[in-house]
């Protein structure tokens, strides 16, 4: 085995090892509140207010300000955990 | 105060769900298997079973069995083989078997009972209106796809008689 195999075969293990060590399984978004990314709770509330009453049906929503999520919620029977095909 | 509020709020989001009712009636419809003609759902047989708060729908469509439940005052959870209204090719449905679904029923008068299926991981929402009178049964189907003239009223026989 020649010395340049010997180092492509240690990098690849090198590689193989540090993507073990940090799988990428967690897709979670960023969380954060509104006030710290310069939204208002109220005006969040105002939206979910009017969502629930007037809207003819909506069955989750989840906002985001400068890739954090601020506020998320689903309407029952509608959860996080459950998949949702949108057609 | 107001983040607090706002987290309440979200909290306890939920759809409408019938409030809680009875018919004074439907012990005579229960138990009793209605069959159908031929029809375009391919709706066989039926028959309603209510024990407390649940309520199953026995339905026999395109000639396999399935067992709806709903209950009334909140949704009911649970899951079955009957696929709903959806535009998903058939092919990709299968990875959504068996669907989830929630279930929610009441009755609009002593006669008459609606039933709410909602698939829960689609958009999609079948609602099943039955009419009982005598020995016979009026069911229909509807849906997001559903047009006024394709909601059409199958009459059942009880097989009891």
């Amino acid at each position: 085995m020649t010395k340049i195999t010997k180092l492509l075969l240690l990098s690849l293990l090198v590689l193989l090892l540090t993507t073990c060590d940090n799988p990428k399984t967690d897709n979670s978004l960023p969380l954060s509140t509104p006030e710290a990314e310069g939204v208002s709770s109220a005006a969040v509330l105002a939206f979910v207010e009017a969502a629930d009453k007037e809207a003819n049906e909506i069955h989750s929503f989840m906002l985001l300000r400068h890739g954090n999520v601020i506020a998320e919620g689903w309407w029952k029977p509608y959860a996080p955990e459950l998949k949702h095909t949108i057609d | 105060m107001r983040k607090q509020h706002l987290s309440r709020s979200i909290r306890r989001l939920t759809l409408v769900y019938y409030k809680m009712s009875s018919s004074p009636l439907e012990k005579e419809f229960t138990g009793k298997t209605y069959l159908f003609g031929s029809n375009d759902s391919q709706l066989q047989s039926l028959k309603l079973e209510i024990s407390d708060t649940l309520v199953t729908l026995h339905i026999r469509k395109a000639s396999t069995d399935y067992a709806l439940n709903f209950t009334t005052g909140e949704w009911y959870y649970s899951v079955t083989e009957l696929p709903g209204p959806n535009l998903v090719p058939n092919k990709n449905i299968d990875v959504l078997r068996p669907f989830k679904v929630a279930g929610s029923y009441t009755w609009l008068d002593n006669n008459s009972a609606e039933f709410t299926l909602r698939y829960i991981e689609s958009p999609h929402t079948e609602t099943i209106t039955c009419v009982f009178l005598n020995n016979k049964v009026g069911v229909s189907f509807k849906n997001v796809f559903s047009k006024p003239d394709d909601i059409k009223l199958i009459e059942g026989k009880s097989a009891e008689n």
